[in-house]
């Protein structure tokens, strides 16, 4: 019988660590119960999580040279043995779905992937998230501990930093997995810091973008609207034209701007979820029946090579 | 009766269906169409794919189909890309006549090709002088030592070009009995002496056609495809199965169409509604469907009586008739509710309009379906 | 040096066909069932693999009674693998990830030895993208997700994972357990021959009884469904020449306050 319950956060992505810690303030509140967070980094980085608030660090340590992050799967899975919480919260990354899988398997437990609300309730933990390509919401209930639960960035408001907080930073043992991968390469990515979130306008490109050499036309025609440069996923993931912070869609970006303007985007719900509540859709395509003419308030069937360059023009001219 | 597809054939439509949405999409079509070119790459994808198989004996790299499930392939393309399914259609004939009068030699060489997707063989029986009176044909085949030259003129010769061979018509001019006078051959299109016109038709324009001027073109001799003299009986074996294939690839047309229509009716709005409100659009609509619905099941009946080995030399003149007429109507009547949308050249309504016409006229006219129907219809009443 | 190759697949319901009741919920009574399309590049990707290593590959898929489906068997089996095995039973129609890993993971236990146990990054329906994952844990195997890439080099693979800032490249010692994304393989289009083919492979089906599992507890408990709201939107299609037509639209974007 436990006396207390926790609430237990962890992330590989810093940058997440406030919105998880936000996310679990909520909770916390509802449960009353205590925040800790586990950091595999630098001590500055268990530091930094005490100032955004969570009580407790269990502080794995910095990464071993040549190992993966997700190595730390035994380590997390002894302590979650040892000290039972409630709730596991992760960053919804590449690597935090792995770690909160495996976890989940090694625990028989299983996972609630990317929520987009989390409440207490009666004794349940109750969890929203969307199903059927973003077309849904299914809202699923659990006692079953403890609840591994995945958060995707920009869902939840980040907690604030206060440096003079305190807490307790306790160094944790290294269980050394069973298995591990041989890390041969890293090749970056075009990394580029971009918050599309905060975009007032987004220019975004699709499929009918026939070459990479397009994109210099088309980052004009955004800057003539003053627009950020988005995109669907075959554009980030599969031709590699442009960085992954740029995808709009399900497991991606997700938006709300005054303006999104599609530029040979089909509107596939996978995509369209990701930017449905934005102020005034515009769809240029030159597919009749694309899919996000109905999701549109102004559309073109036409050419984009056609037309993109004639709507420079034409606003050039209002100018 | 059970009037469902097997799950092969659902499954085989589905993949076809995925095949042409990716790689002959309207968008191409209707470039291809503009630029009136041959479709290249969508037909070698459907060769990859192995849809030109279809028919073709293990034996020659094929996979064997029934006649019903060859219906389908047609009409499936007729649908998505018609020119594709045309242009199947005119192989559908010429295949046939190979595989059962080609010696081992000629089907070797040809059948492979096909597979692997050049043109289908071009027919060349037409003349200026003999069009439905095709046994008025003057093209001479004179034999000389292992050779046999050729002189003469075809009409109307489609796919001839592209083609790597075609199956060429001549007639023994001595003979009386035109039936008993008329030699099949296999004549490479690369041969000297073959004069190519382009002919500047109404539509088919990714279906090119051709004037062919023939002069003292040389081929061996065992390019003679079935026996001397028996050209003609030869011929007649195979046009009901390519007149079904064109059915089918005009009942596909017509169903584009008809989604076209109805697609603009639920969302044209006039006088405040969308124009499918008005009865007088829901009248033109229902009178396509019935008509779709009318000329699908013809051409599943002619193809089941045809894989069951039944004669339908009566009933696959009628459904070639009825469906030219209705395929085109239902066109039209697409092309009406589009209004003034549909006459532009923009939208595809137009392309189906113009290729479909010319379905009353070519592969036999209407006049011929009516000559081949009517005394036998009579017959059978005493 | 064959490669015996699993690969997961789903059955479940074309989520372009849900239909939305008058009170918000959902329906999907009228989708038609079909392979989830995320398994499709997994599928290629592990008969590739085959071919390559005169392998053999065995679908796998868990879930309810309707999954013992011919179409749906023939349609699996036409796209290359060599045998299918169902576990299909009601108690799995609600399954949880971990439910569904547990199941798959008896079953693929049962067909081991194995080289390569591949998935999907998620199913087409839910995409919570984790059964792969958790698969591959319950076996104690190496598992990974966001595969792109992979290369064989006898008792282990080199493979290419596709983060977010990063492309790492990783030697995976065999067995392992890979999630694979979509743009590993293009899906091969099953031919007239495959399709024909399908129908005479070897297809197992297996019980909860043959896999020891007497009772499921659900972790999880679904509360309800319902139809996220959609923004009413406009619709307006500007017609005409592109001149026109482009300028009517920096006008009504003028307008809006957004230009």
């Amino acid at each position: 019988m436990k006396s207390q319950r926790d609430i237990w956060i962890f992330t590989e992505k810093n940058t997440l660590l406030a919105e998880l810690v936000g996310c679990a303030n909520g909770l916390a509140k509802e449960m009353e119960a205590n925040l800790t967070a586990l950091i595999l980094g630098p001590y500055s980085l268990a530091r930094q999580a005490i100032a955004l608030g969570v009580g407790q660090v269990f502080w794995l340590g910095e990464q071993r040279a040549g190992d993966m992050v997700e190595d730390c799967v035994p380590t997390l899975a002894k302590l979650v043995e040892t000290h039972a919480p409630y709730a596991f919260l992760m960053g919804s990354t590449t690597r935090g779905r792995t770690i909160a899988g495996r976890l989940a398997a090694r625990l028989d437990v299983t996972v609630l992937t990317d929520i987009k609300e989390i409440k207490w309730v009666d004794r349940y933990f109750q969890a929203s998230h969307l199903i059927f390509g973003g077309g849904a919401l299914r809202i699923e209930q659990t006692q079953v501990e403890p609840v591994i639960a995945t958060v995707v960035p920009g869902t939840f408001l980040p907690g604030q930093a206060d440096p003079n907080r305190q807490g307790e930073i306790v160094f944790v043992e290294w269980v050394p997995p069973t298995w591990q991968v041989g890390v041969r390469e890293r090749k970056p990515r075009t990394a580029t810091t971009v918050n599309l979130a905060a975009a007032r306008k987004v220019v975004c490109l699709g499929r009918g973008v026939a070459r990479k050499e397009d994109l210099a036309f088309l980052k004009d025609f955004a800057n003539i609207l003053g627009a950020e440069i988005g995109c669907t996923r075959p554009l980030a993931e599969g031709l590699n034209w442009l960085p992954r912070e740029r995808y709009i869609g399900i497991s991606g970006a997700n938006i709300k701007p005054d303006l999104y303007l599609g530029v040979g985007v089909s509107g596939q719900v996978q995509h369209t979820v990701g930017m449905s509540d934005a102020r005034v859709v515009v769809a240029i395509n030159k597919d009749k029946d694309a899919p996000i003419f109905a999701q549109a308030d102004f559309g073109i069937v036409g050419d984009l090579y056609t037309v993109v360059p004639a709507l420079m023009a034409a606003i050039k001219a209002m100018k | 009766m059970d009037f469902r597809w097997s799950e092969e054939q659902e499954l085989l439509l589905e993949s076809l269906e995925e095949l042409l949405k990716r790689e002959a999409p309207e968008s191409l079509m209707a470039e291809l169409d503009a630029k009136k070119e041959f479709p290249d790459k969508p037909w070698q994808a459907l060769a990859d794919h192995g849809i030109l198989g279809l028919g073709i004996p293990e034996e020659y790299g094929g996979a064997f189909t029934d006649i019903m499930t060859m219906t389908l392939v047609c009409q499936a393309l007729g649908k998505h890309a018609l020119p594709l399914g045309i242009i199947y259609s005119l192989g559908v004939i010429t295949i046939r006549d190979i595989l059962q009068f080609g010696s081992e030699e000629i089907k070797k060489e040809v059948l492979g090709g096909m597979i692997r997707g050049d043109a289908p063989v071009a027919l060349g029986i037409t003349e200026p002088q003999a069009g439905s009176d095709a046994a008025a044909l003057k093209t001479t085949a004179e034999f000389d030592g292992d050779e046999v030259v050729f002189n003469g003129q075809k009409m109307y010769c489609t796919l001839s070009k592209q083609a790597k061979y075609i199956l060429l018509m001549t007639r023994d001019q001595k003979s009386e009995n035109p039936y008993e006078s008329i030699s099949m051959w296999l004549l490479p299109t690369e041969t000297p002496g073959i004069t190519f016109h382009l002919l500047n038709k109404v539509g088919w324009w990714t279906v090119p056609t051709y004037e062919v001027f023939i002069e003292n073109v040389r081929v061996p001799k065992k390019n003679l495809v079935g026996e001397m003299n028996k050209g003609w009986p030869q011929l007649m074996a195979n046009f009901e199965i390519e007149r079904l294939a064109l059915c089918a690839a005009s009942v596909g047309a017509a169903e584009a169409a008809f989604e076209d229509a109805a697609a603009y009716a639920n969302r044209r709005v006039q006088f405040g509604k969308p124009i499918g409100t008005f009865q007088a659009v829901q009248h033109i609509i229902v009178d396509m469907a019935v008509k779709i619905e009318n000329m699908r099941n013809y051409i599943y009946k002619i193809a089941w009586m045809m894989d069951n080995d039944m004669p339908v030399r009566t009933e696959h003149a009628m459904c070639k008739l009825y469906v030219a007429r209705a395929s085109f109507e239902v066109i039209d009547s697409a092309m009406q509710i589009l209004g003034g949308l549909g006459y532009m050249m923009d939208h595809r309504v137009q392309r189906l309009w113009r290729d479909i016409r010319l379905m009353r006229i070519g592969a036999g006219t209407d006049e011929i379906m009516y000559n081949i129907a009517g005394p036998q219809l009579l017959k059978k009443v005493r | 040096m064959g490669l015996n190759i699993l690969v997961t697949v789903k059955f479940a319901p074309n989520a372009v066909d849900i239909e939305v009741k008058p009170d918000g919920s959902i329906s999907l009574e009228r989708a038609e069932w079909e392979i989830s399309s995320f398994d499709l590049p997994a599928i290629e990707a592990a008969v590739r693999l085959a071919e390559a290593t005169r392998g053999k590959v065995i679908a796998l898929s868990v879930g309810p009674a309707r999954i013992n489906n011919s179409k749906l068997k023939k349609n699996v089996l036409s796209r290359g693998p060599d045998e299918l095995v169902l576990v299909a039973d009601d108690a799995l129609a609600e399954a949880d990830t971990a439910v569904t890993a547990r199941v798959l993971a008896l079953a693929a236990a049962k067909l081991a030895p194995f080289d390569l146990l591949l998935s999907g990054e998620g199913s087409a329906d839910l995409y919570f993208q984790q059964v792969g994952l958790q698969l591959g844990e319950r076996m104690g195997i190496p598992t990974l997700n966001a595969i792109r890439k992979i290369e064989v080099y006898g008792n282990h693979v080199v493979v290419e994972r596709s983060l977010e800032d990063e492309i790492e490249v990783l030697e995976v010692p065999l067995p392992a357990a890979l999630s694979v994304t979509t743009d590993i393989e293009q899906p091969r289009l099953p031919t007239m021959k495959e399709i024909l083919k399908a129908g005479n492979k070897p297809v197992y089906e297996w019980s909860l009884t043959d896999l020891n599992l007497a009772d499921l507890p659900g972790k999880v408990e679904v509360l309800h469904t319902m139809a996220t709201p959609r923004v009413e939107r406009k619709n307006i299609r500007l017609q005409g020449p592109t001149e026109e037509a482009v300028c009517e639209l920096a006008g009504l974007l003028k307008k809006e306050g957004v230009l």
